[in-house]
């Protein structure tokens, strides 16, 4: 997913409680295929998520396939990116 | 020490758990042998060119001309594989710690694209060998970063050069 992440940011994240996945999310989940992986969900329906990569390079949404919530392990929102590039930088995913 | 320094030292650490993003298939297979396997078949094509003698009267020489052109497309090829390969490890393998480690990567990845340029461009045996000798130095640094074994053995077939193998 580049941009706006890029090899070795840091991301800090935060287990959906009180709040639900939403579409435009950027989450850290375990993919029952993939293992650990950063997307940004893109549907939801049903209990099923769909997610894509912001990167022309990632794994393309059909071979993510749409995954049952229950599937996705730890999943997690990005609450706070930090970036190798550009320097000492916060900044939420909205701003990325 | 800013921000990002600080997390990253704390991560060398912790052992923060990581998440794959950009490749997207973590795979985890990354092996500068098909580098090393090019950039020999670069060098065996410069030999072949070398070697390959015109016939007697010169004229329609089709076969030559043949031989010839092949040589010279396979050499092309591989100089661009050679380069997809190393930059694919350098771009997508090498992270911060590796960078740390050794430093002389970016450097020495940077060469290998020159040298690779260099032996499209001509039919130099000298600049070849150089290109076969930086990505060994590259197979090196790339097994010392996952903490395997190297052993620098002739390459059992032509163009019969030392060629860095993981000592598994």
């Amino acid at each position: 997913m580049l941009p706006p992440y890029r090899n070795g940011d840091y991301l800090l994240t935060r287990r959906y409680r009180s709040s639900k996945p939403r579409v435009g999310d950027d989450v850290v989940f375990t993919h029952p295929d993939f293992g650990p992986v950063l997307k940004r969900i893109a549907r939801i329906d049903d209990g099923w998520l769909t997610f894509k990569g912001l990167n022309a390079l990632s794994a393309d949404t059909a071979a993510l396939g749409r995954v049952n919530r229950n599937q996705c392990g730890n999943l997690n929102r990005v609450a706070l990116h930090l970036s190798a590039h550009g320097g000492n930088r916060l900044r939420t995913p909205t701003e990325a | 020490m800013n921000i990002y320094q600080l997390i990253e030292r704390i991560d060398r650490v912790a052992g923060f758990e990581q998440a794959g993003a950009h490749c997207d298939i973590p795979c985890k297979i990354y092996d500068p042998s098909t580098a090393l396997i090019a950039a020999l078949t670069v060098l065996r094509m410069v030999d072949l060119i070398e070697q390959t003698e015109k016939s007697a009267d010169g004229k329609h020489d089709t076969k030559y001309l043949n031989s010839m052109i092949r040589f010279v497309a396979t050499k092309e090829e591989h100089a661009i594989a050679v380069k997809n390969e190393v930059r694919i490890i350098w771009g997508d393998y090498f992270k911060s710690p590796q960078f740390e480690e050794f430093p002389e990567i970016h450097d020495l990845t940077h060469s290998i694209m020159l040298l690779a340029s260099a032996t499209k461009q001509h039919v130099n045996r000298e600049k070849s060998l150089e290109l076969v000798e930086a990505v060994n130095r590259f197979a090196e640094v790339f097994w010392a970063t996952k903490g395997v074994a190297v052993k620098r053995a002739t390459c059992p077939y032509p163009p019969s050069v030392a060629v860095v193998y993981p000592d598994l």
